[in-house]
């Protein structure tokens, strides 16, 4: 890979003060960009970063992870809670502060929010017709798993809502939930790498957005290796390939049209069309083109498609995510890079029943 | 109650307050399914180094629990080593007086939920722990960003 960039990607670096932000993303309901901060703020700003609004959402002041929208509902999650208010308009109706502790929370469709909460199993969010907010723990029965992020893949021709969660070093899982969003089973993919034989520590999962395949999903090992899934739900086993040279501990995965883009802790990698490639069952050659990025980013977010955002050590920056296609090396065509295809071994996925409480 | 057992000690003092520590049962495989636990890999001597860089650097709370990382030095670049079963990097010593042994376990990122002696206090990590990691150059900022928003190193 060649990391001498020719020329820099044009970003634009957003102001906040001095306040650090852990969490970016999208605000679906105005087309808008939130931003998380370290202490319980959210910056609401317009795809050009200029700033429209500044709240304390949370007392804690605790750092957010995650915020997702479902129907009249905002859900704000941090290492200590998941604030979820339902309201018309600026008229609160209902708001209940849940004392867990989350490494994220996502929307699951119009019922409502779920959210992992580590190896104290995961919790759904149910918004009832009535205005109220019911919670609901739920882990393995029998079995303990550690439910870490979380992607919401769609609903199965069955009227199954289907989510997958990246389990470190229990896999990767789909979660199925019934049409009242209760959740009723998992399906987990377990990974042995050959080398040292022991399990791939998961930290990651995206949905590879496919028409013919609903459930098709990206995972992200720690050691950089990408595990591809044509269909979550199904007995097939994932597809385990890893690049040589790849630096840094791995952080993030994310896709969108048809490429794939990974974080680390020491760069941004760029892999075009490989998503594409996948789903199209192409034969790989021998080398990928991959671009690099260095940057020292603790996360990585993408909005509407096209915008990319980095919540880097010099500030938030905020791109077009077409620049990342772009080969800027200064040799350009010279970052081929090889990958390896038979490090992983992958079991058969294993059915398991939920222990479900009210929360 | 002392959660030690006095035959379960480290024969070493704290480089610099010359604290003693004990290795409690409950962290090391006698306790719940619930209760935090250490690595079983994990030699003692490697438990209370941890212990002891928490201590040396003052990587304190405003209670005087201390937090500790167990660090791998790799030609410069710093590697953080899980020290739990749970994926945990960052290890909690609750403040004891000098005169008692102190003890610790492997923290949760998040939040779990609090044994019936520990009720109302945080029981993970706070902020401001990861801001002094980073003033003692532990951490780069991005890496204290992640452990605020409870993710992985």
């Amino acid at each position: 890979v060649n990391d001498n960039q020719a020329t820099p990607i044009s970003t634009k670096l957003l102001d906040f003060s001095g306040t650090q932000v852990t969490w970016a993303g999208e605000l679906p309901l105005t087309h808008e960009l939130g931003f998380g901060t370290e202490d319980g703020s959210l910056s609401v700003r317009n795809e050009e970063g200029v700033e429209l609004s500044y709240e304390r959402v949370l007392e804690s002041k605790e750092a957010i992870n995650g915020v997702a929208f479902s129907g009249d509902a905002r859900a704000v999650s941090t290492r200590g809670e998941l604030l979820v208010k339902r309201s018309s308009g600026h008229i609160k109706l209902k708001e209940i502060l849940f004392p867990v502790g989350t490494h994220g929370v996502i929307s699951n469709g119009a019922a409502g929010f779920i959210a992992p909460l580590g190896p104290s199993g995961a919790m759904t969010v149910e918004l009832l017709p009535d205005g109220h907010i019911q919670g609901r723990g739920f882990r393995g029965y029998d079995v303990d798993l550690y439910f870490y992020k979380m992607v919401h893949l769609g609903s199965s021709t069955s009227g199954d809502d289907i989510v997958a969660c990246a389990a470190r070093t229990d896999g990767i899982m789909a979660i199925v939930s019934g049409r009242d969003a209760i959740p009723t089973g998992l399906v987990i993919h377990k990974c042995r790498g050959r080398k040292l034989n022991e399990s791939v520590d998961i930290i990651d999962v995206c949905r590879l957005p496919s028409d013919t395949h609903p459930f098709a999903t990206v995972s992200l090992g720690i050691d950089n290796s990408l595990h591809f899934s044509f269909d979550l739900l199904s007995d097939h086993t994932p597809l385990g390939l890893r690049f040589r040279d790849m630096q840094g501990i791995a952080y993030a995965v994310l896709s969108t049209g048809g490429h794939i883009f990974m974080l680390t802790s020491s760069q941004l990698y760029t892999v075009p069309n490989l998503a594409d490639r996948l789903l199209a069952r192409e034969s790989l050659s021998d080398t990928m083109t991959v671009h690099r990025w260095p940057v020292e980013a603790s996360d990585f977010m993408m909005a509407y498609g096209k915008h990319g955002i980095l919540l880097a050590d010099k500030g938030v920056l905020l791109f077009e995510l077409n620049d990342l296609l772009v080969d800027r090396s200064v040799d350009q065509g010279r970052n081929e890079i090889s990958w390896d295809l038979n490090q992983y071994d992958w079991e058969a996925p294993q059915r398991h029943a939920l222990e479900v409480s009210s929360a | 109650m002392d959660v030690c057992d006095q035959k379960d000690t480290h024969p070493g003092r704290t480089r610099r307050n010359q604290r003693s520590y004990c290795f409690t049962p409950k962290h090391h495989g006698k306790g719940s399914s619930g209760d935090a636990r250490w690595l079983p890999s994990l030699p003692r001597d490697e438990e209370f180094g941890v212990f002891d860089m928490a201590d040396w650097h003052d990587l304190s709370d405003t209670s005087g629990n201390l937090y500790g990382l167990r660090i791998r030095n790799m030609a410069g670049r710093l590697e953080f080593l899980e020290l739990g079963t749970q994926h945990e990097v960052i290890a909690q010593f609750w403040e004891e007086s000098d005169q008692k042994h102190w003890h610790g376990y492997p923290s949760w990122p998040v939040k779990a939920k609090e044994p019936v002696n520990r009720s109302g206090q945080e029981y993970r990590p706070p902020r401001l722990v990861f801001d002094k990691m980073v003033e003692a150059g532990f951490l780069k900022p991005s890496q204290a960003r992640r452990l605020k928003a409870g993710k992985h190193l």
